[in-house]
């Protein structure tokens, strides 16, 4: 099973959409895929999705503080630093592991509980592509890790 | 007329965007309980009367007892309304909690004007 870039460019644009009270405003040309890195501090999640397979997420520090700041009416300099921990776990939870459901017509994406990017196993698998999303002048990275025994073609 | 509530979720940012949601409008709330995991709420309602609770599905007594499920089968707080908050909704899972008489549900990610309609057709304001 492959997680196609399809299925999570859809979703994003579900989470854009949908969460407009979350994410920063985004132009009429909504969300905007740009290669590059992401600068500065970030905080990563990461969603199982298969036995082989993981979805990681990059979020900027700054974007996660601001998404809590719209969820929470906080101003961002008010939200508590360990509310900027949690969000993106809660985040990931809620918004990608909710829309990625959402495209997974035949239920084959296992969407485990999101976690810290902290384990030792990740380092065992190797990355097959990634994304990054602009919003406003804030980046969220997704990128999809692989068992590097198991490597597919690149979509 | 002024109402309790409780708020049971493990992320404190959501529980702030729920309390901030109880105290819109017309929502006649007085006071709003927060928890973030079932011992937790188990002990505020050992100690205080509340009059609806909003608790994430995920919120676990123990290994095997879900809050809401205990909540539901207890008789004493099955009279209190309750909405379940959800993360997954697909068919497999709702079947699962509707078949444990968790009947009014509201799924994740749900704005703030969505939970003010389910909060205010659940309850507690039928009897107000």
């Amino acid at each position: 099973m492959k997680v196609l870039k399809e299925q999570v460019l859809q979703s994003v644009n579900e989470v854009m959409a949908q969460m407009f009270y979350l994410l920063p405003d985004v132009d009429d040309l909504g969300q905007q895929v740009q290669k590059g890195d992401i600068s500065g501090e970030t905080e990563s999640v990461s969603l199982e999705i298969s036995e082989q397979q993981t979805l990681r997420f990059e979020y900027q520090t700054e974007l996660i503080a601001l998404m809590t700041s719209h969820l929470t009416a906080l101003p961002t300099e008010e939200v508590p630093r360990d509310w900027i921990r949690q969000m993106p776990l809660e985040a990931t939870e809620v918004c990608w592991a909710h829309y990625l459901n959402t495209h997974d017509k035949n239920s084959e994406l296992l969407l485990g509980t999101p976690y810290r990017s902290e384990d030792a196993s990740e380092r065992s698998k190797t990355p097959q592509w990634k994304v990054t999303f602009q919003s406003e002048n804030y980046r969220l990275r997704i990128a999809l890790l692989e068992f590097s025994s198991n490597v597919p073609d690149r979509k | 007329m002024s109402l309790d509530f409780l708020v049971v979720d493990s992320s404190p940012a959501v529980r702030r965007m729920i309390h901030r949601t109880l105290r819109m409008g017309d929502m006649q709330t007085n006071r709003v309980l927060e928890a973030s995991d079932a011992p937790e709420a188990l002990n505020l309602l050992d100690n205080h009367y509340v009059d609806g609770i909003i608790a994430e599905w995920d919120a676990w007594l123990d290994q095997e007892t879900r809050l809401v499920i205990w909540l539901a089968s207890d008789e004493v707080m099955h009279e209190i309304p309750t909405i379940t908050l959800l993360t997954d909704d697909r068919p497999a899972t709702i079947e699962s909690v509707t078949n444990q008489n968790i009947t009014d549900l509201l799924v994740k990610p749900f704005q703030p004007e969505e939970l003010y309609a389910k909060v205010k057709q659940v309850g507690p304001y039928e009897s107000a």
